[in-house]
């Protein structure tokens, strides 16, 4: 594969102007200049260094003449490294069991938290009761499963009635209603609940603690409530020096447009250092470790053709996401070639679709599998690198309780999935989930120092420090074809930073007046 | 025996103590039902005896009643109404003085003077008669009396006559004295004349209501002071009881204030019991649990009771009730105290009359709960169970039971659907889904016991769900307006509110004419009689004209249609919800009415008969419809000045019309003869202006309908109805349309008759097929887009992608098996039950509860008494594959038995007998007639099949199944997925591979958590098995795919280590990729590419990868080397019968078991060279086996290199599977030999059936065709070539291979691309046979038989048989085919012939030769 060549630089501060002669190997359209922005966090000073701070201290060597020595960089070590996904990895599959011992495993495992979380709550005497023994009147606490009932829900008995009257349903963004409602179930009753709790947040599946009684029209006037909060987090071995794990999100491969192929290969050629001058090198040698989670591949490669279409229709057809695989393995095999890299499936990659994804078939990259450093993990991913616990998932949790309940901020969402203790209640409910019965691999046994979330709208970060003194490290990490951001995680200081490999994206998309268009 | 007697006379009425009823205002209550002596005698009887003296105040003064029957001291009967007050108390009220009577025309010459004789000998005669029964007390005969009436059937002309009215003291003494009157009774001076009885055969309550002018459901008026209200001694248990002489009861209309519905109390209610496994439950032996009750007061949108009555504790449930109880008795005495307290008007449920109640009663009569039978109003009266059969022409046979409850209507809602829609299936789900868009939970009756028999929170489930069961009915009551429309029905009829769920139509219509005859003078004759004529009508009947006097039922009918006019009317200006649902209710209850006085005198068995009058009614239709098209013709025309001539179709007619397509592209407007004019099929007229707009046909159908109407007698008008636009004709009675009837902007809807799209008896695949298609081509218009979806459907049928819900047909089970004249598969599907009771749930599907089987089901019923069908259910089966000749009602099989059991459905049957006909009537108007069935039926499209390998059936358990290559379907030696050539696309193949499974996945998640949510309760399992609804099938069948296909997905390795190791793999350690030595699918990867990925290893530019990687891709090469050892492969797949056996780790010794005859054939001194040529299948001629994928070119070249020692994940190292094989053929020979075989099988051959799962290989006993065939004729089911044969001992060395069989999936979905079978036009089961040319082609080959058959010329294929030993080939031929009778040449020259239509062998212009197609032969033999 050809490198791109570099050249004519023109330096601004802030941003670095590129020119170079193109991109070959990466896509048809080429573009002749592009633009680099280094975007670093500018709000988020601190004092432990920052990705372009290191950047900075030898940013002259480019326009110098070639230095006889050949500076090599190298790459920044990773002592210990452990993937911790093991329970999200199924080996033989089965799925003749039902949903329903996944809700109640999950109500058995979150109990003891959130009795515990309940009697610092409400003092240690209140009364924990299940449900069949209430009594009206009686002022208690229960825990339970919350059910909400949504009119606007989807449902596939509706979609398979209307299929024959073609009435589509309208897509929305969110299916809450004032109408909803929240039922309370333990493992024998439901009970419906009502008062000081907020129907419009909460979800489907979630476990908590309610403080109450029961009213005589039947229902459960609730005063307060409470979740399982932060587990215990294990304390994290202070590194001496920096070094960054790269989350990216969303490559979108496939999509159709030229524009973030371009910013994707910005990005490998950053992180595998062919990009800047040795300042610039230097620092992405201390990219220790990139994690992509999930979405590799775009929307448009999926096809549903299978199901949908009528097979002697699809029999020669081959599945649209081959190219974009093909794509996916040479830039995989850039990466690889130089750093350790995690793949995580996403909702749009081709592997199976209920949650925990599995990972991608390594039989898909010929190429980029050659190397060790290439990990194919599963989609809720885990980890301790360096001693620091990284917990993340492709986004389709975080997304699934957006369109059902009234939470709009994807960061607020992460730290509330932190807050109850679960990594995706809505699963198995909305959300495609495998039927586990013997234990529910979601909650969170431990608390991860870096919790992330891909394939969000936009970049966010934030500290959160649960009751215990945990210190959790929030990341929305954006979708990188339509932001073309990526994020680095300072493993030292637990600091994170967006990065931004604008080319002439949608937000300035003035070919023309540059004189360079096509 | 107690008497009741008459009120007294002047007794002032009884004030009412509690104030309750003001003396001032007068009382209004309901006359809901007057349920006296219903049908029954006996019920009269005993009622009669149980009459108590209403008062001693009352007793012995008899009160001189007018009109009313004389004082006697006689027993008189008494009516009983009951209803509720406006205030919502419930009322009996005892009607005194109201006697049965009837007519009969005075012998001539018979005065008053001859009143009183008559009236001593029909007593004498009555008494005398009655003697051996009862004893009568007082006179039987109460009056007499002459007056002058006449007949109303037939004119007469003369006018009235003179007629006797005879009143008798009782209803039942109304039969014998009419019998004894029809035979003669003697009077003084005139001899012995028969009297004919007129109105002798009218129920004493109509009798009675047609006279006081009550109708059902309306209020009555107790004017104050002249009724007695009783205060103790009750005879029933209303709240309040008052007696009152029934010309003081005042009847208001329905109209105005007294539209009003009273506030009605309803219950509705639900029993579980706890039956036996796989037995219906038997009120003799099975414990009723639970019994839920709802209670409604009519009016107010919630229950206002909720209770829940459980045997043995039960958790609460919020919101109701739950009182338990230990002992059986106790819970039954607890809810017939419960029905008395609560004294509800109107009790509903789901199949209540036919199973609930019964089976209360006669549980409780089991138990010896004495004091539960007494579930009715009037105290001391046991309700009883009869059995009862209803019969009509629409709806067959049904028999029943009735429980009879005096003073409440049983309202049973499954009784109410099956007489008013016609639904698909009628289980209280499938209802409820298809009404109130809501499922329930459906739970099979054999879970019910152990949920009884679980703890209090099963109980509590339990309770739930039967709490919804007996809250759903009383939705269904409110959303249908059953009541509503009853009511109505009631008071627009006359009758009592009971009568219109109990009875047919023609009570009702006898309760009008009485009425309308009474105001005229006019009586009922009991039989017909003859009548004179007037107007001659088409049918040659006469009618007497208006202008001399106005027929009976013209009145009705004026009456009749007058009504719905005002009705209609109101309802337009009505805004009050409650009130519209009143006066739409009313509406329609009119329409129906008139309709059904049509009926009435067209039916064959009823009260008053007249078929003239409903044949003259029909021929006027005909008649009039004439004229409208003459008319409309003659006037709409280009002469006149319209844009065209005007056609008008006439549907009475046959239709010799213009082609159907003109239709579409104009509008065409249809014109509606109002429907009291034209019955049946000569209702509708269409009309075809041939103009171009909805508006333009619509303003010209207004005007011509009254331009028409001007031409016919009033009160006939014809009606401009609706205009379609576009309208596909496709014959008579078959049309669709879009449907415009006020708004020429916008369709109503989309509008068909007589097609598929509206039928019940196909699947639902048909009507929704046929219906998207026609929604396609006339809304969207857009005929390509129908046609290419009626080829997708076709596609996924073809594919076993229809969900098998879909393909359900039901039928109903009208009459026993042994009155079906022909076989029928619903029959038999419904007598051969119990055959699989295990895996069955029957009971609850068929109907929420089947009636316990009359008697021609005794027989199932032995076998499976539970689950068995019975009379009246519609039965559920689909159509699955099997051996061809089987007759297709054989082939009905339970839906649920075919999931499970992955039986193969026929498609060919679904396809040719159930979608065919439709669809091609549909789509050969827009693709022509010929093209139709070759786009639809012929095209690519079906060519591509998924045949279901059945998991029962006799020769799977012989059978091995081996794996094919993902990619090219060859079949392949190792568990891995794909074959090497199909390598380099292993990733490609993967993709499509788990892009299924994801949407699978997705579908499997969706269904399964649909169902959580709908049984109300996430930490428990989904144990609902409701099959009506829409997913039920859905989710079993996603399931089953899912794991297929997961397995599937298995073969390409598991994604990435299974476990990764537990720490250290940091990049400095640079292990080498460990999981990756375990990975069987990590074939190596091609040589340039490795060689690419190496030259990347180099580091780029500055920055040195921390871990270089060279290392790693050595360790690839390991796994694999870059070529394989073909000829190795080669040697395992070639269709060496032996290389089968040996190949893989599996194969048995040579000459162990049952193979040995094979191998004996091998070495019995043929030379080597014949034995290598045993290895092309035509070397059978017993057709043992011959594997077509094999069969698959292999044309590389052999390479060198042996079996590589690293291919180590094949599970035994080939060479010993080879080493037995040399024994008698060297490898390389062959090998050359199968690429003979392999050109002379190529073409023409049938199509051969690759599984993606797995393909099955015959197992190495097979051997000995014949009775192996016989024993399992299922073989069919199996698509893929195997083997027929199977000894009947397989050789122990076969059991690894069974228990294998048994660990493979359930449901095996193999492709076959079936290119060239279909267009040889073979069938699937013929496939795997030896067909007759092979035979013949390998006799020559191997010069078998070469007395009999011999080449002509070799090298053109060209054949003679011989003309003197022919018959010996046949013969052969004949055992080969395993043919019964014996084979002659004639009839296989005949077969030979067929061949000429497929080229395959061809007929040379001399005696006794062929010739084989050029394509068949091997090469060597062109060459």
């Amino acid at each position: 594969m050809e490198k791109m060549q570099c050249g004519n630089l023109v330096e601004t501060p802030g941003e670095l102007l590129w020119v170079q002669t193109g991109v070959a190997g990466m896509s048809s359209c080429v573009s002749t200049v592009m633009l680099l922005s280094l975007d670093t966090a500018a709000g988020q000073a601190r004092s432990t260094a920052m990705f372009s701070e290191q950047a900075a201290q030898r940013a002259h060597t480019l326009l110098s003449p070639p230095s006889a020595s050949n500076a090599t960089f190298a790459r920044v070590p990773v002592a210990t490294y452990t993937n911790s996904s093991q329970p999200f990895r199924l080996g033989e599959r089965s799925f003749s069991r039902q949903y329903a011992h996944i809700y109640a495993t999950r109500l058995v495992q979150m109990r003891p938290f959130l009795v515990t979380r309940a009697q610092q709550h409400w003092g240690s005497g209140v009364a924990v009761k299940k449900l069949c023994e209430l009594q009206p009147g009686e002022q208690c606490c229960v825990v339970g499963t919350l059910f909400k009932a949504m009119p606007l829900q989807p449902s596939i008995l509706r979609e398979i009635s209307e299929e024959h009257n073609l009435v589509p349903q309208p897509p929305r963004s969110k299916y809450i209603h004032p109408d909803d409602e929240l039922v309370l179930e333990d493992e024998l009753q439901r009970i419906k609940l009502k008062g000081a709790i907020d129907v419009s947040k909460l979800v489907t599946g979630t476990v908590l603690a309610v403080f109450g009684s029961v009213r005589d029209d039947g229902r459960f006037q609730v005063e307060d409530h409470c979740f399982a909060d932060l587990a215990p987090q294990k304390p994290v071995p202070p590194l001496d020096t920096d070094r960054f794990v790269l989350l990216v999100s969303g490559l979108g491969l496939g999509g159709g447009g030229g524009e973030s192929l371009l910013g994707t290969q910005l990005l490998v050629d950053v992180v595998t250092g062919q990009l800047g001058d040795e300042g610039e090198q230097c620092s992405a040698a201390h990219v220790s470790r990139v994690i992509l989670a999930g979405n590799l591949l775009s929307h448009n490669t999926q096809s549903r053709d299978s199901i949908n279409k009528a097979k002697y229709l699809t029999k020669k057809t081959q599945a649209a996401s081959v190219e974009a695989v093909k794509m996916l393995d040479e830039i995989l095999l850039q990466l690889s070639a130089s750093v350790p890299v995690d793949v995580m499936p996403g909702e749009f990659d081709p592997t199976n679709y209920t949650l925990p994804q599995q990972p991608l078939h390594p039989c898909m990259f010929p190429l980029a599998t050659a190397y060790s450093t290439l990990q194919l993990v599963t989609n809720p991913y885990q980890a301790t690198i360096d001693g620091v616990r990284f917990l993340g998932t492709s986004g389709q949790n975080v997304s699934d309780i957006f369109r059902y309940s009234s939470m709009e901020d994807h960061l607020e969402i992460l730290e509330w999935t932190l807050r109850v203790r679960h990594l995706s209640p809505t699963a198995p409910d909305t959300l495609g989930c495998y039927p586990f019965y013997k234990s529910d691999p979601f909650i969170f046994a431990e608390c991860p120092h870096v919790y992330f979330c891909g394939n969000t709208p936009s970049f966010g970060s934030k500290i959160v420090q649960g009751p215990e003194d945990q210190v959790v490290l929030l990341v929305a990490v954006p979708d990188f074809s339509s932001t073309q951001t990526a994020c680095l995680v300072n493993l030292r200081s637990l600091a994170c930073q967006p990065i931004s490999f604008a080319g002439f994206g949608a937000e300035h998309d003035d070919l023309g007046d540059l004189g360079l268009g096509p | 025996m107690r008497r009741k007697q008459g009120p007294g006379p002047g007794v002032p009425p009884k004030r009412a103590r509690g104030g309750l009823w003001d003396e001032d205002e007068p009382s209004q209550f309901e006359n809901l039902a007057m349920l006296e002596e219903t049908e029954d005698e006996n019920l009269q009887e005993a009622e009669e005896e149980l009459q108590l003296p209403p008062d001693g105040a009352l007793d012995g003064s008899a009160v001189p009643l007018q009109g009313g029957p004389p004082k006697s001291h006689n027993s008189v009967p008494i009516l009983r109404a009951f209803g509720v007050t406006d205030e919502g108390f419930s009322v009996c009220c005892h009607i005194h003085g109201f006697a049965p009577y009837f007519y009969t025309p005075a012998p001539p010459g018979f005065g008053a003077e001859h009143l009183s004789d008559l009236q001593r000998e029909l007593n004498t005669a009555i008494s005398r008669d009655q003697r051996g029964g009862k004893e009568l007390s007082g006179p039987a005969v109460l009056a007499i009396e002459l007056c002058s009436r006449e007949s109303m059937f037939g004119y007469h002309g003369q006018g009235p006559s003179p007629f006797l009215r005879i009143t008798l003291a009782l209803p039942r003494l109304v039969a014998p004295a009419r019998r004894l009157l029809e035979q003669g009774i003697r009077v003084p001076g005139l001899g012995a004349p028969s009297f004919a009885p007129y109105e002798a055969n009218v129920d004493f309550e109509i009798r009675f209501m047609v006279d006081a002018d009550i109708v059902g459901c309306n209020w009555l008026e107790l004017p104050a002071g002249k009724y007695v209200l009783r205060a103790e001694k009750k005879a029933t248990l209303c709240q309040l009881e008052v007696d009152v002489l029934w010309s003081d009861v005042i009847s208001h209309p329905p109209e105005g204030q007294w539209q009003r519905i009273a506030p009605l109390r309803v219950l509705s209610f639900d029993i579980e019991c706890a039956g036996r496994k796989g037995i219906f439950p038997e009120p003799e032996r099975d414990p009723v649990i639970q019994i839920c009750s709802l209670g409604l007061r009519w009016g107010e949108p919630e229950p206002f009771l909720r209770l829940a009555l459980t045997l043995r504790p039960c958790a609460p449930i919020l919101g109701a009730k739950v009182q338990s109880y230990e002992r059986e008795e106790d819970l039954l005495q607890a809810w017939a105290t419960f029905i008395l307290a609560m004294d509800p008007d109107v009790i509903t449920g789901y199949n209540i009359q036919n199973f609930d109640l019964p089976y209360l009663i006669s549980r409780a009569q089991t138990l010896k709960v004495d004091h539960f039978a007494f579930l009715g109003r009037v105290t001391g009266l046991r309700s009883n169970i009869r059995d009862s059969s209803f019969q009509s022409r629409q709806v067959g046979r049904r028999e029943s039971k009735v429980v009879s409850m005096v003073g409440r209507v049983q309202m049973d809602m499954l009784q109410v659907l099956l007489r008013e829609y016609k639904l698909r299936s009628y289980t209280l789900n499938a209802v409820s889904f298809h009404f109130l868009g809501e499922q329930k939970e459906d739970v099979q009756h054999s879970i019910i016991t152990d949920l009884q028999n679980g703890n209090e929170q099963t109980r509590r489930r339990l309770a739930v769900y039967c709490l919804k069961d007996a809250y759903l009915p009383l939705r269904l009551l409110e959303r249908l307006m059953v009541l509503v429309n009853n009511v109505e029905m009631a008071r627009v009829t006359g009758v009592p509110l009971g009568y219109l769920l109990s009875r047919g139509q023609q009570v009702k219509v006898v309760s009008q004419l009485l009425r309308q005859a009474m105001r005229q003078g006019l009586l009922m004759p009991v039989v017909k009689t003859e009548g004179d004529e007037f107007i001659r009508t088409p049918t040659g009947d006469e009618f007497v004209k208006s202008s001399v006097r106005k027929g009976l039922l013209p009145q009705i009918l004026e009456n009749l249609l007058s009504a719905r006019k005002r009705a209609k009317a109101e309802l337009a200006q009505e805004t009050d919800p409650l009130r519209r649902q009143v006066l739409d209710g009313r509406q329609l209850a009119l329409k129906v009415s008139a309709n059904s006085v049509y009926g009435f005198t067209g039916a064959q068995v009823g009260k008053l008969p007249c078929l003239e009058i409903s044949q003259s009614v029909t021929g006027f239709g005909r008649q009039m419809i004439e004229k409208t098209k003459q008319l409309v013709e003659s006037k709409y025309t280009v002469d006149n000045g319209y844009g065209a001539d005007a056609k008008v179709r006439v549907w009475a007619q046959p239709a010799a019309l213009q082609g159907p397509w003109t239709a579409y592209v104009t509008g065409t407007c249809l014109l509606h003869v109002p429907r009291q004019v034209v019955y049946g099929d000569t209702d509708s007229v269409m009309c075809r202006f041939g103009v171009s707009s909805v508006a333009e046909a619509m303003s010209l159908g207004r005007e011509a309908a009254g331009w028409v109407s001007s031409h016919f007698p009033s009160p006939i008008q014809l009606e401009f109805e609706k205009v379609y636009f576009p309208y596909l004709l496709i014959s008579k009675k078959r049309y669709a349309g879009l449907l415009f009837s006020s708004q020429p902007d916008t369709h109503d809807r989309m509008d068909c008759k007589g097609l598929e799209a509206v039928r019940r008896d196909n699947c639902p695949l048909v009507a929704n097929l046929v219906t998207s298609s026609l929604r396609r081509i006339l809304v969207d218009r857009d005929p390509d887009g129908a046609v290419a979806h009626a080829k997708d459907v076709i596609s996924d049928l073809l594919c076993n992608r229809i969900d098998i819900s879909q393909l359900v047909i039901t039928k109903e089970l009208t009459r026993a098996a042994a009155d079906y004249a022909g076989k029928q598969a619903h029959v038999e599907l419904a007598e051969r039950w119990g055959s699989h009771t295990a895996f069955c749930s029957w009971g609850h599907s068929a109907l929420p509860k089947p009636h316990p089987p009359p008697s021609p089901i005794r027989r199932m019923r032995k076998r499976d008494p539970g689950s068995a069908p019975s009379l009246g259910d519609r039965v559920p089966y689909v159509i699955i594959g099997a051996a061809k000749g089987v007759a297709a009602y054989m082939k009905s099989e339970d839906p649920l038995f075919v999931l499970e059991h992955s039986l193969p459905i026929d498609t060919q049957y679904y396809l040719e007998q159930q979608l065919a006909k439709p669809l091609l009537r549909i789509f050969e108007p827009i693709l022509g007639e010929g093209r139709a069935e070759s786009v639809l039926l012929r095209g690519d499209h079906t060519r591509c099949k998924t045949v279901l390998t059945s998991k029962v059936g006799g020769l799977l358990a012989f059978t091995k199944r081996r794996n094919c290559c993902i990619g090219c379907r060859s079949v392949i030696n190792h568990q891995g997925a794909v074959c090497e050539f199909c390598q380099p696309r292993e990733s490609e193949l993967y993709q499509k591979e788990v892009s299924h499974l994801n949407a699978l996945e997705e579908r499997f998640s969706r269904l399964w958590t649909q169902c959580q949510r709908c049984q109300g309760s996430l930490h428990e399992d989904v144990i609902c098995t409701s099959r009506d609804c829409p997913i039920f099938y859905m989710r079993k069948k996603v399931r089953k795919d899912l794991e297929d296909q997961e397995r599937l997905l298995q073969r390409f390795g598991p994604p990435g280590p299974e476990a990764w190791p537990g720490v250290a793999l940091g990049t400095q350690t640079s292990t080498p990729r460990g999981s990756k030595g375990t990975l069987p699918d990590a074939g190596p990867a091609a040589p340039h590419v490795l060689a690419l990925s190496q030259k990347l290893l180099s580091p780029p530019l500055g920055v040195s990868p921390s871990s270089p990687m060279v290392g790693n891709p050595k360790s690839r090469w390991l796994l694999g080397p870059p070529s394989l050892p073909r000829d190795q492969r080669v040697v395992q797949s070639r269709p060496l019968p032996e290389g089968i056996f040996e190949e893989g780790p599996r194969g048995p010794p040579l000459g162990g078991g049952g193979w040995a005859k094979s191998s004996q054939r091998l070495g019995s001194g043929e030379s080597p060279r014949s034995g290598m040529t045993l290895s092309s299948p035509q070397q059978y001629p017993e057709g043992v086996f011959y594997d077509l994928d094999n069969c698959k070119p292999f044309s590389y070249p052999d390479s060198d290199g042996g079996p590589d020692s690293t291919w180590g994940w094949t599970e035994a190292p080939p060479a010993s599977a080879i080493a037995p094989y040399e024994v008698f053929d060297p490898a390389t020979t062959a090998f050359a030999h199968s690429q003979a075989v392999q050109l002379c099988y190529g073409h023409g051959l049938g199509p051969s059936a690759y599984s993606p799962v797995g393909t099955l290989d015959p197992a190495p006993s097979l051997e000995v065709p014949g009775p192996g065939l016989q024993v399992y004729p299922s073989e069919d089911f199996v698509s893929q070539t195997l083997g027929p044969l199977a000894t009947p001992y397989p050789s122990p060395v076969l059991s690894e291979e069974e228990d294998i069989l048994l660990d493979s999936p359930a449901l095996e979905v193999s492709d076959s691309e079936s290119d060239e079978a279909l267009l040889a036009g073979t069938e699937a089961g013929a496939r795997k046979k030896l067909r007759l040319y092979q035979f013949l082609l390998g006799l020559l080959l191997r010069g078998d038989m070469r007395e009999c058959v011999w080449w002509v010329e070799p090298g053109a294929g060209v054949f003679q048989f011989s003309s003197k030993h022919k018959e010996l080939l046949a013969r052969r031929w004949g055992q080969q085919k395993g043919n019964r009778k014996r084979m002659t040449y004639q009839k296989l020259a005949r077969a030979l012939r067929n061949y000429a239509k497929t080229g395959e062998i061809r007929k040379v212009k001399r005696k006794l030769t062929y010739q084989f197609d050029s394509a068949l032969l091997p090469t060597t033999r062109r060459a």
